[in-house]
């Protein structure tokens, strides 16, 4: 799950879903699916919507050994979509014609990592306001795992005084 | 002493809590269960009363997870047993949630039987009707640990332990032949235990084993069926050389 937004509705309400779909895990013997987690998600957002709303905006990407790799697109105001791509924030607008020019749906990893590279680059040059490092993350039958960083500041150990 | 046990909240003239030691009756009728501490390993056994022929066994688990690293196992009334698994598992994550931390085993056992204690002091509920045998590694330290729960809402914990059934015996053989173990000598002592009251053979048996890198792992019928065979044999072993030195006796 990849979430953007407030910060602390961020935290929290990311973590809330993590919990209860562990929680689902242990009492019903079986992982969620993808599509149920995102279904769950949408409506934890939507039944707080009219009272206390969560500002986050959510691409939850899984993989079901059924149905294979999903990704899916959540914004604050509880919209569910299933797409095969997706991005949110300024940058968006960028990335979203990038992928709309380079994406297949049949494309390898390495493929698809070159047309995050290209969003990132265009990201940094077309942004005033770019966030300056980027984490790449797969989600394959093997799980989720981090697979690169790309960063522009890296942590420099500052000398002593 | 009929007017003392209706209501749960009343304490009899000699301080009995009588719905408490009713519901620890119901938990003696229940089925035979065992734990066994070792110093990497811990066993859950638990009797499994002949399956009906058209039921599917799979559906019936007796030892479950209640996190990634605490498994849980009862006897006495199953459908609060359900309910108090149930919550366990929720405080379980609510855990994880609030304080970024997996339960210790000592947490989840003591509100467990803090649950337990609550319906034993509350107007119009009775008792949960089981005791329960928890196990788990502690998420910092990495230590086993054995616990169980009663109706009362003690708690405290063991190094080996039965309840249900028959457990004074259990209790007695452990009592009798406990050494510190690990791995599948601690198997085989949960399941010898086990053995002194129930039929042997896999199906009559359910066994589950914890360690620390791989957690609850159900033991297949096969997998019981063998280490069965392979007590048997060992006590078979034990009958004839204690019988070969009174023959040369003769």
């Amino acid at each position: 799950m990849g979430a953007s937004g407030e910060t602390g509705d961020r935290a929290q309400f990311t973590e809330y879903i993590q919990k209860n779909v562990a929680l689902y895990q242990f009492r019903n013997g079986i992982p969620l699916t993808t599509a149920a987690a995102a279904n769950f998600t949408r409506g934890e957002l939507a039944t707080a919507l009219r009272k206390n709303p969560y500002m986050v905006n959510i691409i939850l990407a899984g993989y079901d050994k059924e149905t294979g790799p999903s990704l899916y697109f959540i914004d604050y105001i509880a919209s569910l979509h299933k797409v095969d791509k997706a991005a949110f924030g300024y940058g968006s607008y960028f990335a979203l014609s990038m992928m709309d020019r380079h994406y297949r749906h049949d494309m390898t990893v390495e493929e698809a990592i070159a047309l995050v590279d290209k969003c990132i680059m265009e990201i940094r040059s077309r942004l005033v306001v770019a966030p300056p490092n980027f984490l790449i993350k797969i989600v394959d039958k093997d799980g989720a795992r981090e697979y690169a960083w790309r960063e522009s500041i890296k942590d420099t150990p500052v000398s002593a005084a | 002493m009929a007017r003392y046990d209706r209501a749960i909240t009343v304490f009899s003239p000699d301080g009995h809590l009588f719905q408490v030691e009713y519901a620890l009756e119901a938990v003696r009728k229940g089925n035979a269960a065992v734990g066994v501490r070792g110093t990497d390993t811990i066993v859950l056994a638990v009797e499994k009363k002949s399956t009906p022929k058209l039921q599917d066994s799979r559906s019936v688990r007796k030892i479950v997870n209640l996190d990634d690293h605490i498994a849980l196992a009862c006897a006495g009334l199953k459908a609060d047993a359900r309910v108090l698994i149930n919550r366990a598992r929720i405080e379980c994550q609510s855990h994880k949630l609030t304080i970024e931390d997996p339960v210790t085993v000592e947490y989840i056992t003591r509100y467990i039987a803090g649950l337990q204690q609550k319906y034993t002091q509350s107007g119009g509920v009775r008792p949960f009707g089981l005791s329960t045998l928890i196990i788990g590694f502690d998420p910092h330290t990495g230590i086993p640990s054995l616990y169980q729960t009663d109706p009362s809402g003690t708690f405290s914990a063991w190094k080996a332990n039965a309840t249900g059934r028959n457990s004074n015996s259990i209790r007695e053989f452990l009592e009798k032949n406990y050494k510190e173990t690990s791995g599948q000598e601690t198997l085989k002592l949960a399941i010898r235990a086990l053995l002194e009251v129930v039929e042997s053979g896999g199906k009559n048996i359910e066994v589950a084993v914890m360690t620390k890198d791989h957690g609850l792992r159900q033991l297949e019928e096969d997998e019981i069926d063998a280490i069965v065979a392979e007590i048997e044999a060992e006590k078979a072993a034990a009958e004839a050389a204690k019988k070969s030195p009174s023959t040369k006796e003769t």
